[in-house]
């Protein structure tokens, strides 16, 4: 059986939370199959994400900065991984299910006539053979799926492995081939947002409003308890179709779809398509006027009262200790 | 310019799932079938598209009998023309990106576009293949999509942001909520998508080389604890959080 090979997102060298957890799923893959797991890095300090890489598992580490890939190019990054890959002979490729990793690794896998197994929730092996588990329809059905050949394209949804550190170190060495032709489609500027929010997909915890918030003038609470928290804000899709919150911040099938540590649902009754999209949160918090509401049977916790009452009151609670 | 945009039917999001016998696939049983929500975004666009300069919008969809209706849906909303790729095969990506691009290579298109991904298999990566299988410039998730002569520009939501894409005909995008927004046709524009050509090929999707061996429901939450005193239950709720779940530190 032959290596993993596990695509990084760092910033300037710096690994992202994200690419730790993949690491941390590819070796304990790797480890079930009696292979090792390589890692690969694009871009701009990529070579500073060797140590980490080490540590999080990579037993080989590769870095490619051209000057071609300092810019994100779908095309371009996934010709310099796959020639990589054809060169390395890799069973299985990974990387996070993040936006550029949802994007990038069905560029890689196409080359190689194969779809991506994206936003994968588990990574089994079974007699030698890997089991892919993933949300289909939002997360209402949890599909086992494998590949009938090598090589294996997966992204790892965010917070589905917690990361963990192997202590190893990896030999490292510099790639520099696939990258003739030039850049079809390329990043010219990033936009960073003005709020400096975190996203909802790739939050700790979430709290999120609802129908039940009455508009978007009563907010401010969800946002102070979500700041309090450390979290991002999340809305349903009631709450956005009516235009009180950004798009970006709708969870559910037609939105974003999470599995945080926890989620803290207000004023949201769990319309089927908005469960699916949250469901496989580790901790549900509900709080809703109406005893009967749907939310309630995914809930762990659950506080049938008005959220004006009890949202107020989280946040002096949370304070007191603060 | 001549777009084509590429659809999907799936079942409506409202859609209880119940696994068939063979826990290979849903059952098709009271479901009823929709164009699926982002790729409505990309036909929108592609109206708008043409409106403004021109051009012919040919719906592409890759399905079974049970897409017709749809078809002329997705013509009334904004098309020129339909091209049905009729199988019951299930294939995957791949092999439909595969199919599509045949049939895109054989017309006379500058632009595609669809939805970034669908809601049945929440594959997201159509856009991704065709392009890879076409060799054109590609943007997945795009917010927004602007086009000059022949020069592209597209922005997509990121993580803390949004980025900047720069790209030229032919190019492949895919649409994100935002884009554009849905068209909810008028009784005229359904009458005349009726009058509306529908050519229809028959294709085979092969051997997948990434299936399904088997679909369940998600796990069961063992029943939540409710609790009915109002604020006075907080500080319970709090401590709960902190020492029982420890998912919060503060």
């Amino acid at each position: 059986m032959k290596n993993i090979l596990v695509i990084l997102e760092h910033l300037n060298g710096e690994l992202k939370k994200q690419s730790k957890e993949a690491l941390t799923a590819a070796k304990k893959t790797a480890d079930s199959l009696n292979v090792e797991v390589n890692a690969v890095a694009l871009g701009q300090g990529a070579a500073k994400a060797g140590d980490d890489a080490g540590k999080f598992g990579a037993s080989a580490f590769y870095s490619i900065e051209d000057a071609k890939v300092k810019n994100y190019s779908p095309d371009l990054w996934a010709a310099a991984v796959a020639s990589l890959i054809k060169k390395e002979d890799h069973s299985i490729i990974l990387a996070s299910a993040t936006s550029m990793g949802k994007d990038l690794l069905p560029h890689i896998s196409a080359k190689f006539e194969k779809p991506t197994a994206q936003d994968v929730l588990k990574i089994d092996v079974d007699s030698g053979k890997v089991q892919i588990t993933r949300p289909m329809f939002a997360g209402k059905v949890w599909a086992v799926t494998e590949f009938t050949s090598d090589p294996q394209f997966i992204t790892l949804r965010p917070n589905a492995v917690p990361a963990e550190e192997f202590g190893g170190s990896a030999a490292q060495q510099a790639f520099s081939e696939g990258l003739d032709g030039d850049a079809k489609s390329i990043v010219t500027e990033i936009l960073e947002s003005a709020s400096q929010k975190i996203d909802v997909s790739e939050a700790d915890i979430i709290v999120s409003g609802g129908r039940g918030m009455g508009g978007p003038e009563n907010w401010p609470i969800i946002e102070e308890l979500a700041d309090l928290l450390g979290a991002a804000n999340g809305a349903s899709r009631a709450a956005v179709d009516a235009g009180w919150r950004p798009h970006a911040e709708q969870v559910g099938q037609t939105g974003k779809t999470v599995s945080p540590q926890l989620y803290i649902a207000c004023g949201i009754s769990g319309a089927i398509q908005h469960l699916a999209g949250m469901s496989s949160s580790k901790y549900i918090v509900a709080i809703n006027k109406d005893p009967d509401a749907p939310i309630f049977k995914v809930a762990d916790y659950g506080i049938v009262a008005d959220l004006f009452d009890i949202v107020p009151k989280m946040i002096e609670e949370l304070k007191k200790s603060n | 310019m001549n777009i084509a945009v590429c659809f999907k039917q799936v079942p409506d999001s409202s859609t209880r799932v119940r696994i068939s016998d063979d826990g290979l696939q849903i059952s098709e049983e009271g479901v009823s079938f929709v164009i699926n929500p982002y790729d409505e975004f990309a036909i929108s666009k592609a109206k708008e598209l043409t409106g403004a300069d021109g051009g012919e919008v040919t719906m592409i969809t890759v399905g079974p009998d049970r897409v017709t209706p749809d078809i002329r849906k997705a013509m009334a909303q904004g098309g020129n023309k339909a091209i049905h790729l009729k199988t019951s095969d299930t294939g995957d990506v791949y092999s439909v990106a595969k199919v599509l691009a045949e049939e895109i290579k054989a017309g006379d298109y500058q632009l595609v576009l669809m939805g970034k991904q669908g809601i049945d298999d929440d594959m997201a990566q159509m856009a991704q293949i065709l392009g890879e299988i076409l060799g054109w410039g590609t943007v997945s998730t795009a917010v927004n999509l602007e086009i000059n002569g022949d020069e592209v520009t597209a922005k997509t939501e990121i993580e803390g942001g949004h980025a900047q894409y720069q790209l030229k005909l032919p190019a492949v995008i895919s649409a994100q909520r935002g884009l554009a927004e849905a068209i909810y046709p008028s009784l005229k524009a359904l009458m005349q998508a009726k009058k509306m050509p529908v050519e229809v090929k028959e294709v085979s999707l092969g051997t997948p080389t990434y299936k399904i061996n088997k679909m369940d429901l998600p796990p069961e939450k063992g029943s939540g604890k409710i609790f009915e005193n109002g604020v006075d239950d907080v500080p319970e709720l709090i401590g709960l959080l902190r020492n029982e779940a420890k998912v919060i530190n503060n």
